[in-house]
């Protein structure tokens, strides 16, 4: 190749951004790869994506802030490149140019149409629009020519639209190939992939083989999917999992299987290497168990560690709590009953009564659902008991929303009841299951449960 | 208040024989009167509906008083809501009286005490909206001229369910007119029978309701519920229930703050008609159906039958829970 040619097509401009650029393409690429691969390096670093599986680099047509002019220069291909990373053709075309010449690639900006509508009426010509107006980049390779290399990734945000005439987009042609396989060893200048595999489904029926077989497969052309985002081969580690699916039909080397020859034999003689169109992986499953053994294996160790004594403070502690579960109930009834005995006279005497009699009602079996306590007096407590709970909630009621005084009727009203309340139960359960009706603590804890009213709505008020 | 319970109960016994096993809905008719409110009741033809209306309002009726300012008696009025009704049909129009030689206003069903409006979904909206102004305001506009009604007018009215043929459904502004919508409901096996076997004398007594109230007393009554006191918990537990409604995400339309007024209204009559002079916590739930469920758009039926009832159950249990002169 005369090298005026190559000097002319990688001149490449030094100082400010320019070095910043070189600096990355050099990055991006080992020097002494294919330039083939250089160029598919500078592919994969517009491709690569962030932890989320988002792409970083992404298309857009307004790249700039609002006010901007919008016309390309070296600044915006710095902003681009190293800071919002959106752009359209032109940005994406420039950006390799420049990164393919500072790795000694000769290579050239190229702008043109990217047309798709046909026309109808006369055969062979083409629409054309100034939409379609697109930039991209040629590299010269000695053997070949020049090719063309369009860096501009797709916009991901948009699902690939309906055709003009409505015919929807082509669903993904079946798989002829399906390979469960574990990677033994990745080459990434070569494309080349290690791989061995036991199970495979073959034109849609699946197969085992009778010992695993291990077969270079090749991923140059391949989608490499990784936790159902896209990504590059570089992810891809020794001792992974994959599925490796081929379903072009320009891939299609294999021939069909015949009946009567053994699987083996007949998977044994695909040629080799195996084209691949996508590679799902699925993780190391075995490097996480032996990490999650291992962690568990020194909680082992640290366990046997505990010492006597605190094995038996916590067996203390259990059954403490376990105590204080048993008899939760009952000192609830303790609780209440204390303060009623503590609270003398008056309302505030008529409110302990009602606190006491409501609980001990719930503890004796008479749970009250969704009704007010009146109601629940007068349909379901004095029925059965008949210890003038009705007439001390008219009482009751009166005395909390009447704001009358207290009148000496209602004092012998409230008297009567509590203390006709206890005998009444005792007398319809008989006494001692009176009293292992206070241990029930799934019936206290309901009592307790009962939502006084959602605090979410509350705030909400708020 | 004694005096006050008497005449209630004298009313209520009245109705209740011709109107048997159904205590509740005749109390909440009787409220919406005391409260000064309207009613609107909705079921199946032939619940009962309209003979409800009418035995009420014949207990509180003198029949043969026609209609005045002055309140020398209780006229009873009853229409027939059809599709082709026309708003003057209700409020009456203006016809060339030969002899004056000048239009006279001839006055229209309207002008009375009590108006039993028949299956008023039946007419059509212009109809409907003649009837809001006088529901609302107490009036009525023909022309240039706006004349006053009693201060005592009451509406029941009656309505088939929406899903019926040939409905109209009432918007939302005149349906939150009407104090309460109650439904009746088919009665209880041994009442049906009870009915069934006695339906000649019930029958007879349907022609033959005794006038057991007159206007002095409804007045009277009517001040008697304003003056029933409702605790300010009370009233808290009211607001907190009217802005849950708000909030609530499958309420899309809350209960207004008239429905909030109406409400207390309609808890101080009920407390009276159940011989209290204070409001108590059972109320609120008692009421809150009729009251408030049709002020509501729930956004899906299943938020229509639920709803209300959870949080009318959360502020009553709330209120339960609160001792006396405690706040809650």
């Amino acid at each position: 190749v005369d090298p005026a040619f190559l000097e002319y097509y990688t001149r490449q401009p030094t100082g400010g951004i320019y070095d910043s650029i070189s600096k990355l393409a050099h990055s991006l690429a080992p020097k002494h790869i294919k330039p083939v691969d250089k160029v598919l390096a500078v592919r994969d670093f517009f491709l690569r994506r962030n932890e989320y599986g988002k792409r970083i680099f992404r298309y857009t047509l307004k790249p700039g802030k609002m006010d901007d002019p919008n016309i390309p220069s070296s600044k915006m291909l710095y902003e681009f490149l190293f800071k919002t990373h959106a752009g359209y053709c032109t940005y994406y075309a420039g950006a390799s140019l420049f990164m393919l010449r500072a790795m000694g690639i000769p290579a050239r900006f190229t702008t043109g149409f990217a047309t798709v509508n046909r026309s109808d009426k006369n055969k062979g010509w083409y629409w054309f629009y100034a939409s379609q107006a697109h930039a991209w980049t040629q590299v010269y390779f000695p053997e070949y020519g020049w090719l063309d290399f369009d860096m501009t990734i797709g916009n991901e945000d948009q699902q690939s639209a309906p055709k003009p005439d409505g015919t929807p987009p082509l669903p993904p042609p079946d798989p002829w190939l399906v390979l469960d396989a574990k990677a033994d060893k990745v080459d990434l200048q070569t494309k080349r992939l290690d791989a061995t595999f036991q199970s495979l489904l073959y034109l849609e029926k699946p197969y085992l083989l009778t010992s695993p077989l291990t077969r270079p497969i090749d991923v140059s052309m391949c989608r490499v999917i990784y936790n159902k985002v896209d990504t590059t081969l570089s992810v891809l580690q020794p001792g992974d999992s994959v599925i490796i699916v081929s379903y072009k039909d320009e891939a299609r080397v294999i021939p069909e299987l015949r009946k009567g020859i053994p699987i083996d034999k007949q998977v044994a003689a695909f040629p080799t290497p195996i084209i691949a169109d996508e590679i799902h992986i699925r993780g190391k499953e075995k490097e996480k168990k032996k990490e999650e053994s291992g962690v568990s294996g020194l909680k082992e160790e640290e366990k046997k560690k505990v010492t006597f004594e605190e094995i038996v403070r916590m067996a203390a502690s259990i059954v403490g709590v376990a105590l204080l579960l048993v008899l939760f109930a009952p000192l609830m009834y303790l609780v209440y009953r204390l303060i009623r005995a503590s609270a003398a006279t008056g309302t505030h005497r008529a409110d302990q009564v009602y606190r006491l009699a409501l609980y001990r009602l719930h503890m004796a079996g008479f749970e009250r659902e969704s009704e007010t306590p009146l109601h629940y007096a007068h349909r379901q407590v004095d029925p059965q008991l008949g210890a003038g709970f009705e007439a001390f909630m008219v009482v009751y009621l009166r005395l909390k929303y009447s704001g009358q005084p207290m009148q000496s009727e209602d004092i012998r009203v409230v008297d009567d009841f509590a203390g006709k309340l206890g005998a009444s139960i005792r007398r319809k359960t008989g006494a001692a299951r009176a009293l292992v009706n206070y241990f029930n603590l799934a019936r206290a804890l309901r009592y307790f449960q009962r939502p006084p009213y959602s605090e979410t709505e509350e705030t909400q008020t708020v | 208040m004694s005096s006050s319970t008497s005449k209630l109960q004298a009313l209520t016994a009245n109705i209740e024989r011709i109107i048997r096993g159904k205590p509740q809905e005749v109390r909440f008719v009787i409220t919406a009167l005391i409260a000064r409110g309207h009613i609107l009741l909705e079921d199946n033809p032939g619940a009962g509906k309209t003979v409800l209306a009418k035995t009420l309002a014949q207990s509180v009726a003198e029949p043969t008083t026609e209609f005045s300012h002055t309140g020398g008696g209780v006229s009873f009025k009853r229409v027939q809501f059809t599709p082709d009704l026309l708003p003057m049909d209700l409020i009456g129009s203006y016809i060339f009286d030969e002899s004056k030689k000048d239009f006279v206003f001839k006055r229209g069903p309207l002008f009375t005490h009590v108006l039993l409006a028949d299956e008023i979904n039946r007419a059509s909206p212009k109809v409907q909206s003649a009837l809001l102004e006088c529901m609302a305001e107490n009036q009525i506009s023909s022309g240039d001229t706006t004349f006053e009604l009693d201060p005592f007018f009451f509406t029941i009215a009656t309505q088939n369910p929406i899903e019926m043929e040939g409905t109209y459904p009432l918007p939302a502004a005149q349906l939150d007119r009407f104090f309460m919508k109650i439904s009746m409901g088919y009665v209880s096996e041994e009442v049906e029978f009870d009915i069934y076997t006695n339906y000649m004398e019930i029958g007879d007594s349907k022609h033959s309701v005794k006038h057991v109230l007159a206007y002095q007393d409804i007045i009277h009554l009517q001040n008697e519920a304003e003056k029933v006191h409702v605790h300010p918990e009370l009233v808290r537990g009211i607001v907190r229930l009217v802005q849950a409604t708000r909030n609530h995400p499958e309420v899309a339309l809350g209960c207004s703050t008239r429905g909030g007024i109406t409400f207390i209204k309609c808890l101080k009559a009920w407390a009276l008609v159940n011989q209290r002079d204070f409001v108590i916590e059972d109320d609120i739930k008692a009421l809150a159906q009729p009251v408030l469920h049709h002020r509501l758009i729930f956004r899906n039926r299943d938020a229509a039958r639920t709803v209300l009832p959870q949080l009318v159950e959360a502020e009553v249990n709330r209120l339960s829970k609160m001792g006396i002169g405690k706040k809650s």
